[in-house]
C-alpha cells in the first residue's frame, strides 16, 4: 500500500538566486519512474522535506509542459526554508505531491487573462503563465501586472525582461514608492493604484491574483470598483499546513481544506466562507 | 461469513479464559485496568488484572489506532547524511513494510471498550480511510485490531450516545463482538464479524434462553432510561456563526485542549522532525499556534474563534463533508473540562441566541 507520508527522493539540479531571500530550485526525482510519473497542473503544490528539519508546502513554479524536472521558488522564512536555502546543487530533498486543485485552466480558456502578482506570489502564477504561453490560441489576450517592494525583490528578472519585450502580451512592473533604483523604467506605486491606472476591461476577463494578504485585499476591492464580478477573480489561499492531504486539520477554512479543496478558489466561493480568508 | 450461532451465554471465568488465551497466543490484549482511582484501556499480560467494574475509561480508544505520538518515518539512526537521503536505502528493506517506514504492527484485541468508543472508530474511518488519500498507518492498525465491546448498564450523567443514529449504550455499531453482563456470572456475547468469530471459536457455549433475551431487553431499556443528556444542534447553525453568544460562552474556556485530546473523535495532528525521525502527534485546535502561519498571522487568533471552531467542525463542517457529526456522545469533554463547560448547553444557548449580523 502506498504511504501518503513517505516522500520520494529528489535531487537539486540547479539553484538560481532571485532576490536576497528567494531562490529558485530546479529539482528532479532520483527515481526515473517517479520522474516519468510526476505530472501536475499549474496552481498545485508539493511538500518538500529536508530530512531532520521538517516539511513545508511550496507552489510549483514551472510549466507542467517541461517534463523531467520542476521548479520551486522559495523565500527564506523560518526553520525549513532556512535549511532549504543552505542546500547546494546535488543535495537530496524529499518530495510529496502534487497536491491541491490547481487553477481552473479549462474554465478560463477563451477569456482575456489578467495576472496580478505581488512578491513571491508570482511563483505559482508563473506556472500558469507559461502554460498559457504554450497555448496562445486558447489564451490570446494576456496581461501581467507584477509588483514587489523594491527592485531587488522582483523575482525572475531575466524572464520579466523577455515578457516586456514580447509585444503579444502586456507586462507591467511596479515597485513600492522608494523601492526604485536609478535604472528603473517600470512603474512606481502599489499594485492596486497601478491597476486603477491600467483600467483593464472587466468583460470576459479572468483575473488570477496571488500575493501577500494585504495586497490581495486591496487589489480585490479595486477590481470590484472597476466592475469585475466575484466569480471572475481567482486567487490562491495560504494556511498553515502539516499533511497536505486533508487530514491534519490545520489548513481548514470553513468546511474546506486549503490543501485538498484549494489552494485555488474564486471569490464567489470565498464569499460563502464563514471564516475570513 | 459469520456462522449461525451468533449469540451465546458465557460465564465470567470462561470469558477470562478466552482473554487469557489471546495473551497466550502472543496477541496484544488491551483491556480496562484500574490505576490512580481511574480506569484506562491498556495492554494487559494477565487477564486477572482486567477491571470489570468501570463506567468508562478516561482516554478514548482512538490512541490504540492513531497514537498520541507515533513515528512516521525513520531516516536512519546515526547515519550522516540520513539513510533516506540515499535511494538505495529505500529499496533495501525500508520499503518492504506495507506502510513504508512504519514498524511492523502486532495483532491486537481491545476488550471492554464501550459502544461509544467502538462507534468512534467507524466515524474516524471516514476521514482516514474513505478519502482519496488513505492513511496507511491508521489502516494498518485498524485492520489488525479486533474490538470486543462491553455494553453499558450504568451510563454516566455526562453520556449522550443515544442522541446519535446507531448510537446507544447497547449499540453494536463498530464492534466485532458485543458483550452484555446479564447476571452476576453471566454474559451474553454477540458475534458481529469474522474477526470476532475467530476469537470465540469454541462452539460449546450455550444458546441464550428466551428468559435471558427478555432480561437483555429490560437491561437495555433500563440503561437507555438513565441517559439524561441529549444533543440538539440548531438547524441553522451556520447562520449563527456571528452570534455574540460564542463570545460569552467561551469566556471561561482556558483553551487547555482537554476536550480535544479526550474527544473520542478529534483527530488533528502535527508532523515534525526530531533528529532522525519524523513524528506525528495530536494537537488541539484550541491552541493559538494551530493556525499560526509563517507570516506570523494567526487565522483563529481570538479564543472565541478557536472555541467556536470545535463546534462548527464537529456539528457542521464534518457533517457536510462526511454525512455525520464528528461526535459519538461519550461525554468526556463535559466530564473532564476543568471549567465545566458542557457543549450540549452551549449549543442550546446558541440555538436560543438571535442571529446577529
Ligand atoms: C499552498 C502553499 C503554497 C506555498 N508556496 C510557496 C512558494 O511557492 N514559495 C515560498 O517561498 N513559500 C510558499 N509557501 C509558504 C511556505 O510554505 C512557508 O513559508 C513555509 O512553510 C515556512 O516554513 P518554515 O519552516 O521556513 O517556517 P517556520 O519555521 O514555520 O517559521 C515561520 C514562522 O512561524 C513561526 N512558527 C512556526 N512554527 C511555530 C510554532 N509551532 N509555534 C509558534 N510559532 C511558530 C516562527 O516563529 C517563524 O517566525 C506556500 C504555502 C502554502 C500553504
Ligand atoms: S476542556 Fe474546557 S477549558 Fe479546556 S479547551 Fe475544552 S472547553 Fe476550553
Ligand atoms: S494540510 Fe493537513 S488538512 Fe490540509
Amino acid at each position: 500500500m502506498q504511504n501518503i507520508y513517505l516522500p520520494e527522493l529528489a535531487k537539486i539540479e540547479k539553484i538560481t538566486e532571485e532576490t536576497p531571500d528567494i531562490k529558485t530550485f530546479d529539482i528532479s526525482f532520483a527515481d526515473a519512474g517517479a520522474r516519468e510519473k510526476f505530472t501536475y497542473l499549474p496552481g498545485q503544490f508539493i511538500m518538500m522535506s529536508v530530512f531532520g528539519f521538517g516539511e513545508a508546502p511550496f507552489g510549483l513554479a514551472s510549466t507542467p509542459d517541461r517534463k523531467g524536472y520542476f521548479q520551486c521558488s522559495i523565500k527564506k522564512m523560518g526553520k525549513v526554508t532556512s535549511e532549504i536555502h543552505r542546500l547546494d546543487a546535488g543535495n537530496i530533498v524529499g518530495i510529496r505531491g502534487p497536491y491541491g486543485n490547481g487553477f481552473p485552466v479549462k474554465e478560463i480558456e477563451g477569456q482575456r487573462l489578467l495576472f496580478i502578482a505581488g512578491g513571491i506570489g508570482l511563483a505559482p502564477l508563473r506556472s500558469l503563465i507559461y502554460y498559457c504561453f504554450e497555448r496562445r490560441k486558447k489564451f490570446p489576450d494576456i496581461t501581467i501586472l507584477y509588483g514587489a517592494r523594491t527592485v531587488k525583490d522582483l523575482v525572475y528578472k531575466p524572464e520579466l525582461k523577455k515578457w516586456q519585450e514580447d509585444k503579444s502580451i502586456k507586462t507591467v512592473l511596479t515597485v513600492d514608492p522608494g523601492g526604485e533604483d536609478k535604472n528603473w523604467t517600470g512603474k512606481i506605486g502599489l499594485v492596486p493604484k497601478i491597476l486603477a491606472e491600467m483600467n483593464p476591461f472587466a468583460e470576459n476577463t479572468a483575473v488570477v491574483l496571488c500575493g501577500p494578504p494585504i495586497m490581495i485585499k486591496f487589489t480585490f476591492i479595486e477590481l470590484l470598483r472597476m466592475g469585475f464580478r466575484e466569480k471572475q477573480v481567482i486567487t490562491t489561499l495560504e494556511r498553515t499546513m502539516q499533511c497536505g492531504v486533508g487530514k491534519c486539520g490545520h489548513c481548514s477554512i470553513d468546511k474546506y481544506y486549503v490543501c485538498k479543496d484549494g489552494p485555488v478558489f474564486n471569490y464567489e466561493q470565498i464569499k460563502t466562507f464563514l471564516e475570513e480568508i | 461469513m459469520i456462522s449461525e450461532m451468533k449469540k451465546f451465554i458465557i460465564s465470567k471465568n470462561e470469558l477470562k479464559k478466552i482473554l487469557a488465551g489471546i495473551v497466550a497466543e502472543n496477541i496484544k490484549l488491551i483491556a480496562p485496568v484500574s490505576r490512580d482511582n481511574a480506569f484506562f484501556l491498556e495492554e494487559v499480560s494477565d487477564a486477572e488484572k482486567i477491571a470489570w467494574d468501570y463506567s468508562n475509561v478516561v482516554k478514548p480508544v482512538k490512541e490504540h489506532i492513531f497514537p498520541m505520538r507515533e513515528v512516521l518515518l525513520d531516516f536512519g539512526r546515526g547515519t550522516d547524511p540520513p539513510a533516506l537521503d540515499e535511494p538505495e536505502a529505500r529499496s533495501s528493506g525500508k520499503e518492504k513494510n506495507p506502510a513504508g517506514n512504519m514498524p511492523p504492527v502486532k495483532e491486537q484485541v481491545i476488550f471492554g471498550l464501550r459502544p461509544c468508543d467502538a462507534r468512534s472508530l467507524l466515524v474516524l474511518d471516514k476521514p482516514f480511510l474513505q478519502e482519496k488519500y488513505v492513511d496507511s498507518y491508521y489502516k494498518e492498525r485498524r485492520e489488525k485490531t479486533t474490538l470486543i465491546a462491553m455494553a453499558c448498564l450504568n451510563p454516566e450523567k455526562t453520556c449522550l450516545c443515544s442522541s446519535f443514529e446507531n448510537g446507544g449504550p447497547f449499540s453494536s455499531a463498530g464492534s466485532d463482538v458485543l458483550c452484555v453482563q446479564t447476571g452476576q456470572d453471566e454474559f451474553l456475547v454477540e458475534i458481529l464479524s469474522e474477526k470476532g468469530e475467530k476469537i470465540f471459536k469454541n462452539p460449546s457455549f450455550a444458546q441464550p434462553s428466551g428468559e435471558v433475551l427478555k432480561k437483555l431487553e429490560n437491561l437495555k431499556a433500563d440503561s437507555e432510561a438513565k441517559i439524561c443528556k441529549a444533543l440538539k444542534v440548531p438547524e441553522n447553525l451556520r447562520e449563527l456563526f456571528e452570534a455574540g453568544t460564542w463570545e460569552t460562552e467561551s469566556l471561561s474556556c482556558i483553551a487547555c485542549g482537554i476536550c480535544r485530546y479526550l474527544s473520542a473523535t478529534c483527530y488533528c495532528f502535527n508532523i515534525t522532525d526530531e533528529f532522525e525521525q519524523r513524528l506525528r502527534y495530536w494537537i488541539p485546535c484550541s491552541f493559538k499556534n494551530y493556525t499560526k502561519m509563517t507570516s506570523g498571522e494567526i487565522s483563529r487568533e481570538k479564543k472565541s474563534a478557536r472555541f467556536k471552531h470545535w463546534y462548527f467542525h464537529k456539528f457542521s463542517y464534518h457533517k457536510d463533508n462526511f454525512g455525520e457529526y464528528l461526535c459519538v456522545g461519550c461525554g468526556r469533554c463535559i466530564k473532564y473540562c476543568p471549567v465545566k463547560i458542557d457543549f450540549t448547553e452551549v449549543l442550546g444557548k446558541i440555538g436560543n441566541s438571535k442571529q446577529e449580523q
